[in-house]
């Protein structure tokens, strides 16, 4: 898992995001028991939202990350990027879903104020 | 080339170009590898504006702030291994705002602290990068109402010998822009004429609609008026030589009203001012020796002042 990760932030660093998606989606498949595996899921996440638009493929990930058990202090963030991916895919209703999950689970969260302002 | 370099030197830096500062805690021993928790930020900070990272001292103070755009601060109290809480806060200095977090670690194995830290505060600085969502006003309730009013008037049929005083109870649905209402009068009147008096008492109901405006602390309302009633007059006279009669007939009529509601002098009412200008399509004369004498007939003018008050909104 150590070697993945350094290989993912390897390509991260020197600007080449697309080639971090193969090592870090490894950890997901071979060693998702692995506590650096829901952080893993998180940064594919991450990395495919911001970094390669790819929304599909970033709320899969994000979904992943939130069923490896993500810790429970990124979980807000999570839920919040699901509604951004969505929103970006064009999926209202997911994204709608998503929002009220994120509203069930963190009623006053600090995403609501720009969660609302994107789904009135 | 070196004309280049030098231009490139010299350009001003924008906020954009300068880099994130990164305080953290001189901790003799935390709760994770702090070094660790700097690497695994700049991965996650990688390939965005501005970029990752210079470090600074915590007691640093505020002293060069043009020279960064953002600063994030680790705080980890108490300062020891066993610290299961930290404090992230990052400052951004283009739009002078701030942003705080706290990250549990308790429920993070040691090892992978560093990147779920490192993914937290990324995380922060990109919530605070992002354009902050525009205030949306609250909406204002729904223009929609029903309102009670009564009003006391004064009625005038201008060369007609024919003034009636009386009360109009009015029942007025508001929606948006425009305004309909049920109007009940009741007036009565006691002209003069050559022998005595005339007695005129009218009864009338009346539908108005027509626009309503509402400016800071009054409403104006214009409408089309028509109205359908009764009347009973009846003669009175001193004089024994001649015989008083009375009768009573269908009047009816149509007109113009304007209205202004002054608002918020008591809370959930109103008062009430109204001019009607209108004409009478079917009137009645009261004669004296077959000669029109009071008239409930021709132009007619309504004042009036009441007060209202909103039933349902």
């Amino acid at each position: 898992v150590t070697d993945l990760l350094v290989l993912a932030d390897v390509a991260r660093l020197s600007g080449h995001p697309a080639d971090a998606v193969a090592p870090l989606e490894r950890i997901l498949n071979d060693f998702s028991a692995d506590p650096q595996a829901p952080l893993a899921a998180f940064a594919v996440g991450r990395l495919e939202l911001d970094a390669l638009g790819r929304p599909v493929r970033a709320a899969a990930a994000l979904n992943r990350a939130l069923a490896l058990g993500l810790p429970q202090s990124l979980r807000e963030d999570v839920r919040a990027r699901l509604v951004e991916a969505y929103l970006r895919m064009g999926n209202r209703a997911a994204a709608r879903a998503a929002a009220d999950a994120y509203e069930r689970e963190f009623p006053a969260g600090r995403y609501t104020p720009s969660i609302e302002s994107r789904i009135p | 080339l070196l004309l280049a370099a030098s231009a490139l030197a010299s350009k001003p830096a924008r906020a954009m170009d300068k880099p994130i500062e990164v305080r953290i805690p001189d901790c003799p021993s935390a709760p994770l590898s702090l070094d660790a928790f700097l690497s695994s930020l700049r991965v996650e900070l990688a390939g965005r504006d501005p970029p990752c990272c210079t470090l600074a001292s915590p007691s640093a103070g505020d002293r060069d702030e043009g020279a960064i755009s953002l600063r994030v601060t680790l705080s980890i109290e108490p300062c020891d291994a066993g610290t299961e809480m930290v404090q992230i806060r990052v400052y951004d200095s283009m739009h002078a705002t701030t942003a705080d977090r706290q990250v549990a670690l308790r429920d993070i194995p040691s090892d992978a602290r560093p990147r779920a830290l490192a993914l937290a505060v990324a995380e922060l600085v990109h919530a605070v990068s992002q354009p902050q969502p525009p205030r949306v006003p609250p909406s204002p309730p729904p223009d929609r109402a029903l309102l009670l009013s009564g009003a006391f008037e004064l009625r005038t049929h201008p060369n007609r010998n024919m003034t009636l005083w009386g009360f109009r109870p009015s029942l007025e649905v508001v929606h948006d822009h425009w305004q309909a209402a049920v109007d009940l009068e009741a007036a009565r009147g006691d002209p003069s004429v050559s022998l005595g008096h005339v007695s005129a008492s009218l009864l009338s109901a009346a539908v108005e609609l027509g626009p309503r405006l509402h400016l800071r602390h009054f409403a104006l309302q214009v409408g089309a008026y028509g109205s359908l009633g009764w009347v009973w007059i009846g003669g009175r006279t001193n004089d024994p030589n001649n015989l008083p009669s009375s009768g009573s007939a269908l009047v009816a009529s149509a007109g113009a009203r304007l209205g202004i509601d002054l608002l918020g002098l008591v809370p959930r009412a109103n008062v009430q001012a109204l001019v009607e200008v209108g004409s009478m399509v079917h009137g009645v004369d009261a004669t004296v020796n077959d000669s029109p004498a009071a008239s409930l007939t021709g132009t007619y003018v309504v004042v009036g002042v009441g007060f209202g008050t909103e039933w349902i909104r």
